[in-house]
């Protein structure tokens, strides 16, 4: 285990990092590779603002019920006018 | 030869949540935003032939959306009773427009909404709809519906390690996308 890792690996851990998938260790050595790297360190705040962005509250989904209803009640429809 | 085509078996998959979002601040009630997106689907499949391949399906989906709105809010208001209505003119100036014609027209804009004007759901659902078809698929599926890795690959088909590259394009590409007006 190194704490110093390259923009590749620290790109890749930020990413992780963003759901939960990342380590204690790991997000230490994204932090710890920013410091020195201003490229890196922009993306990672570019990247924990898009998280923010999508888990916004006015960021919705449509329930997943709802979408297999509608989904049914489309297929039902399209068979209907095959025939 | 049309340039796009319709395909209603992915409707509900590429465009629930972006109609979703852009119905629900409109009418403010998730059960009716429900309604109408799925009487605006039924109602494209039945225009369907009047498709002619000018618009992306998106286009075209959002301005049968746009009517169905307006169609729900007029039953509202004809429900209300035919209570009189009474408008007071600031000034005689001004006599002719009252409330209704005050207030700016959404629906007046053609086909869709400038970005900095819609939502921040409508904007980022906008963006996702940019992405290719799979990767979008799978980045809402880690992203939004929060499903763990591994089984997405097992969905797709694919690495930890392809995922993760196509999560990475796909941020890259969304961080892009909304950074003019949001980030």
């Amino acid at each position: 285990m190194k704490l110093f890792v390259d923009c590749k690996k620290a790109g890749h851990l930020c990413d992780k990092g963003q759901y939960e998938d990342a380590s204690f260790f790991e997000k230490l050595k994204v932090r710890f590779h920013n410091l020195m790297c201003r490229h890196c360190s922009k993306y990672s705040e570019r990247n924990a603002k898009l998280t923010k962005l999508i888990n916004d509250p006015k960021c919705k989904q449509m329930p997943e019920e709802c979408k297999k209803r509608i989904r049914e009640e489309l297929a039902r429809e399209l068979a209907k006018n095959k025939h | 030869m049309a340039d796009h085509q319709i395909d209603p078996k992915k409707w509900v998959d590429k465009y629930s949540d972006y109609l979703y979002n852009y119905t629900i601040v409109k009418v403010n009630d998730r059960e009716v935003a429900e309604d109408i997106i799925s009487e605006t689907f039924l109602a494209g499949l039945k225009s369907m032939k009047n498709f002619k391949g000018e618009a992306s399906e998106r286009t075209w989906l959002i301005s049968i959306l746009k009517r169905k709105i307006i169609d729900y809010y007029r039953k509202i208001n004809s429900k209300k009773g035919k209570a009189e209505v009474r408008v007071n003119y600031n000034s005689d100036e001004e006599a002719g427009d009252w409330l209704e014609e005050q207030v700016a027209d959404p629906f007046d804009r053609n086909a869709e909404d400038d970005l900095e004007n819609t939502e921040l759901g409508v904007a980022i659902y906008a963006c996702i709809d940019k992405l290719p078809e799979k990767q979008a698929a799978i980045f809402k599926k880690k992203t939004i519906e929060g499903q763990d890795t591994e089984t997405i690959c097992k969905e797709f088909d694919i690495t930890p390690s392809n995922l993760w590259v196509i999560i990475h394009r796909a941020r890259t590409a969304l961080a892009s996308c909304l950074e003019e007006n949001w980030l």
